[in-house]
């Protein structure tokens, strides 16, 4: 059984619906029904895994089974798409290095702080949260202060591989040549610089669970780039209020390019820099200096 | 906060808490005044407005808060307050097409566009009887505002109003029908879409039109288009051709002929779009470059194929090149290790496949290939060897194959098996030979099992029997499931030790298995197994004995029905109703007013099996279920009922229904039952 190679039951329409609504429930991630071969494909690993015949009893499983928990956990593993590469979406990093760090930093000293941290929301294999390690380093705005990064997944697999720091070509594809001092050569790919690599800190969380993302802490930046858009709308809500409840006050909210809040949350202000559009927990009058208020 | 409290912060400076304060009015037990939702909608702040929008669509003053919306369209400079209005009336202001007609009538073509647009976004198909007079009126801006709003409400009458405007002089208004179009999925054909792309701006919005006629006339235009400058043309280009190569039937190799041969200005788009595509481009991208037989792109299909964004179509194409991509896709051996797996298991099917067209060095290196990488470090590229073998493999590949299964990567494993379940077909005795020895309480030992039931032997059953003394409970699993296909009483018997396994998969298997064996030494242990404490082995054992026609079970099956657990429940009642158990009615009764769905639709299920006219009004009441699976079941049980009363039910049920599966469900029901 492989990408080329795969066969073994087929999931009816009325199946893939409740099962994904199932999956849904749980981990806030959507598929329209044309993805219903990609549903199908993917979870046929999971029916052989635990020798069940048909999609049918394989839904009774997550109804009814008492390791059924486990099931859903390891269907929404197999489910995520964790395709990312290092400096995707580079135009809006250039944004958070020139004008969001600046403003944070500022935000930090003015309240007698030198801590900074950054949270990726969604961040599959890593690149993103080393891409925000390096651009950190490289700024030279946060020398000796404590900075963290963390990123979070729902796939133990895809954090294994964070944690790993190591990678093959295709998680190069908009490399910028300048950063390649991060990576040191190895056998098995390229492997971020261990200095990096102690900035940045992995936690296995659903972004749905709102209890547990308390362990997130409070973050001056959130990154949930093309995330979102796995979501249906009510568990898009969902999870932007447990950004916004992490965000500290006059924190930042990075969204995917083709990704808005317009519909799904009014907690944040729209902030618009030079070139991009970012999003804000508000800063409450009573915190402003008065020359704003 | 206090009532008091709300007002104050509404008049606060700060955004946010002018915010919050609204948030807040929607609790306020005696609802919030007219007055004051209408200031929060005109609010300078859209992040006010917005939970203002929330907040007047669940106004109890409905009918005012439409009149006084409907006023502020037409009078009303603020864009903020306009379009908040716009938003509330689309969302309270179904069934009231008569006011908007009046509101029409008063106001000038500038206020005429916002109240068409609040009547797209009511999504009520009464408005197109006001909408029609303006998509066929003069003021363009008002016509393209009636379009979008057809759009919205959508549906065959408002799809037909917009193709009679296709022809539209007017640029912008048949910019907007082709859009509209677009979005609303039609399928035009070319005859119908030709004359209205006729212009270069028309067409640069038109690809997915162009794709879905399936006509290869649209293939000039859209590679025109694929060659654009800007990035969004050429993907949707792209993504088009692709679905038109997708379905056009009849000249489809002239259009992949007529593909292949535009490479100067094609090409390069295919190429960004396979690196630097969103999914949905890179899916077509690759699936036109296999139809091209792109050779210069194969590492990036690969790629795409690794990422697993490729549709099973493509999967398709790839498994069907020729010979001649064999030497390209064993020349990207260098590549990244998921996708040389990928290029490996290709080459090897395809050499294969077409067997007389391969050279024998190239037969003997694909060979070398697989063995030498069948002990890679890479999961995937094991995994692919050990794929091809289901082709190249030979007795002497057993012993490797074998070895595979140890591994602790889920994907090897199955490729092995998969390998190996192919060999014992071809040669059993090599297979058998190199299982004897393998290790059935590691990770591989279900797998092991697995293969071990393709082998009719009675060494192969001797290795099965001490398969359910793993350690490993998929294994004893897997060797429960293979013994039962022996079907023999001794078997049984060995089986029903496994209901009593203290892993609850086994149990399941052991009762699953025994349920589908035709001796009677079966019947104890399922018995037995009705007293598990674990509920689904419960539930397994009442199907199972209600199959076997085990009447003799039905008191103890009865007890079941007064389980904690909903799934024992369900599975009882049946069980109850195979077995014509003569007090199922009641059973019946209690389960079609239980919360959970799956006794519900035993409910059903077992209602069908009581007299005509009974079942029909028990089954009817799966109806009106607020689950979309519980009413599709309900259908499917009165189709079969299948009498005049049950079709005038159903025919009923279709005009309240508005979930699109159970519609289709009734309507095709309905149709073949005419």
């Amino acid at each position: 059984m492989t990408l080329l190679h795969d066969a073994g039951p087929s999931l009816k329409l009325k199946e893939f619906r409740l099962i994904r609504d199932f999956i849904n429930r749980f981990c806030g991630i959507y598929f329209a029904d044309d993805c219903a071969y990609v549903v199908e494909r993917r979870l046929r690993e999971r029916l052989r895994e635990l020798g069940v015949e048909d999609f049918r009893e394989y839904y009774r499983y997550l109804l009814y089974h008492p390791k059924a928990e486990r099931e859903v956990e390891a269907a929404a593993e197999v489910l995520t798409t964790n395709e990312t590469y290092f400096f995707r979406e580079a135009y809006q990093l250039r944004a958070f290095t020139d004008e969001v760090l600046p403003a944070v930093r500022a935000r930090a000293l003015a309240r007698g702080s030198k801590r900074l941290d950054v949270w990726s929301a969604g961040c599959s294999s890593g690149e993103e949260v080393f891409t925000i390690a390096m651009l950190l380093d490289a700024s030279g705005l946060f020398d000796g202060w404590d900075v963290r990064v963390f990123g979070n997944d729902i796939s133990r697999r895809v954090l294994s591989k964070a944690r790993g720091a190591t990678y093959g070509a295709a998680s190069f594809r908009a490399m910028i040549p300048e950063y390649a001092k991060y990576f040191i050569e190895t056998d098995e790919g390229r492997q971020v610089h261990p200095r990096i690599r102690a900035m940045c800190h992995f936690g296995h969380l659903n972004l749905m669970n709102q209890r547990r993302a308390a362990i997130v802490g409070r973050v001056d930046v959130t990154f949930c780039r093309n995330v979102l858009i796995y979501f249906d709308d009510a568990s898009r809500r969902k999870v932007l209020e447990t950004i916004y409840q992490r965000l500290n006050r006059g924190g930042y909210l990075l969204l995917g390019h083709s990704e808005s809040l317009l519909r799904s949350s009014t907690a944040f202000e729209i902030t618009q820099l030079t070139t991009e559009i970012v999003y804000r927990r508000p800063i409450p009058f009573t915190d402003m200096p008065p020359r704003l208020v | 906060m206090s009532e008091d409290g709300l007002d104050e912060a509404f008049h606060s400076a700060d955004p946010d808490v002018r915010r919050r304060a609204v948030q807040g009015m929607s609790l306020r037990p005696r609802g919030t005044p007219l007055t004051l939702i209408v200031d929060a909608l005109s609010d300078s702040d859209w992040r006010v407005r917005r939970e203002a929008i929330s907040l007047a669509a669940q106004s109890a003053e409905r009918d005012a808060l439409i009149d006084s919306l409907l006023a502020c369209l037409v009078e009303t400079d603020n864009t903020g307050l306009r379009n908040a209005a716009i938003e509330v009336l689309g969302m309270v202001a179904q069934g009231q097409a008569h006011k908007f007609a009046d509101a029409l009538a008063a106001a000038g073509g500038g206020a005429q566009k916002f109240l068409v647009e609040a009547m797209g976004k009511t999504r009520d198909p009464r408005m197109i009887d006001h909408l029609e007079p303006l998509v066929r009126g003069p003021d363009g801006n008002v016509a393209a505002a009636a379009v979008e709003a057809l759009v919205c409400i959508g549906g065959s009458r408002a799809e037909g109003l917009l193709k009679e405007r296709l022809s539209t002089p007017n640029l912008f208004l048949r910019i907007s029908v082709l859009e509209g179009l677009t979005r609303l999925g039609t399928r035009l054909t070319w005859t119908e879409l030709a004359p209205a792309v006729d212009d270069a701006i028309v067409r640069r919005i038109s690809a997915e039109l162009l794709g879905r006629t399936g006509e290869p006339d649209a293939l000039e235009f859209l590679l025109d288009l694929a060659a654009d400058p800007s990035p969004q043309t050429s993907s949707a280009a792209l993504r088009a051709i692709a679905v038109l190569a997708s379905e056009t039937q009849a000249d489809r190799d002239d259009l992949i002929e007529r593909l292949s041969a535009s490479s100067e200005s094609f090409r390069p788009a295919l190429h960004e779009a396979l690196l630097h595509g969103d999914t949905p481009t890179r899916q077509g991208a690759a699936y036109l470059a296999v139809l091209c037989r792109d050779e210069s792109s194969l590492e990036a299909v690969l790629q795409a194929v690794a990422d697993d964004v490729v549709s099973p179509e493509t999967v398709v194409a790839l498994r069907a090149s020729g010979s001649a991509l064999i030497d390209p896709l064993l020349m990207q051996r260098g590549a990244e290790p998921r996708v040389w797996a990928i290029a490996l298991e290709l080459a090897a099917e395809l050499s294969y496949r077409h067997l007389d067209e391969v050279p024998a060095a190239t037969r003997d290196r694909i060979r070398s290939l697989i063995e030498r990488d069948l002990a890679d470090a890479t999961d995937a590229v094991r995994a692919a060897a050990a794929e091809s073998l289901l082709w190249w493999g030979d007795p002497r590949d057993c012993r490797a194959l074998v070895q595979c299964l140890s591994s602790p990567s889920h994907q090897v494993r199955a490729a092995a098996t998969s390998a190996l379940e192919g060999l014992a077909k071809r040669v059993p005795d090599a297979v058998e030979e190199a299982l004897h020895e393998a290790d059935l309480d590691g990770p591989g030992g279900a797998d092991i099992a697995h293969v071990l039931s393709r082998l009719d032997s009675p060494r192969a059953e001797e290795l099965l029997k001490r398969g359910l003394h793993s350690g490993e409970p998929r294994t004893r699993r897997a060797a429960v499931q293979a013994l039962a296909i022996a079907n023999a009483s001794d078997m049984a018997q060995l089986i029903g030790y496994a209901v009593a396994d203290e892993d609850i998969d086994v149990q399941i298997a052991a009762v699953r298995s025994l349920g589908q064996m035709s001796t009677r030494e079966a019947d104890a242990p399922l018995r037995t197994a009705l007293d598990s404490p674990f509920a689904p082995t419960r539930a397994e054992a009442a199907l199972a004995l209600g199959r076997r026609e085990a009447n003799g079970a039905i008191p103890r099956i009865r007890a079941l029905l007064e389980d904690r657990e909903p799934v024992v429940v369900s599975a009882a009642l049946d069980a109850l109703a195979w077995l014509g158990d003569s007090e199922v009615a009641t059973a019946v009764e209690r389960a079609l007013s239980h919360a959970d769905d799956e006794i519900f639709q035993a409910g059903l299920r077992a209602a069908r099996t009581l007299p005509v006219r009974h079942a029909e009004r028990l089954v009817s009441r799966g109806l009106v279920h607020p689950a979309w699976n519980v009413r599709i079941l309900a259908i499917k049980l009165l189709l079969d009922l299948d009498t005049e009363y049950t079709r005038q039910l159903l025919r009923r049920a279709l005009t309240d229904e508005t979930d699109s599966m159970v519609r289709h469900a009734i309507e095709s029901g309905l149709r073949l039952g005419a």
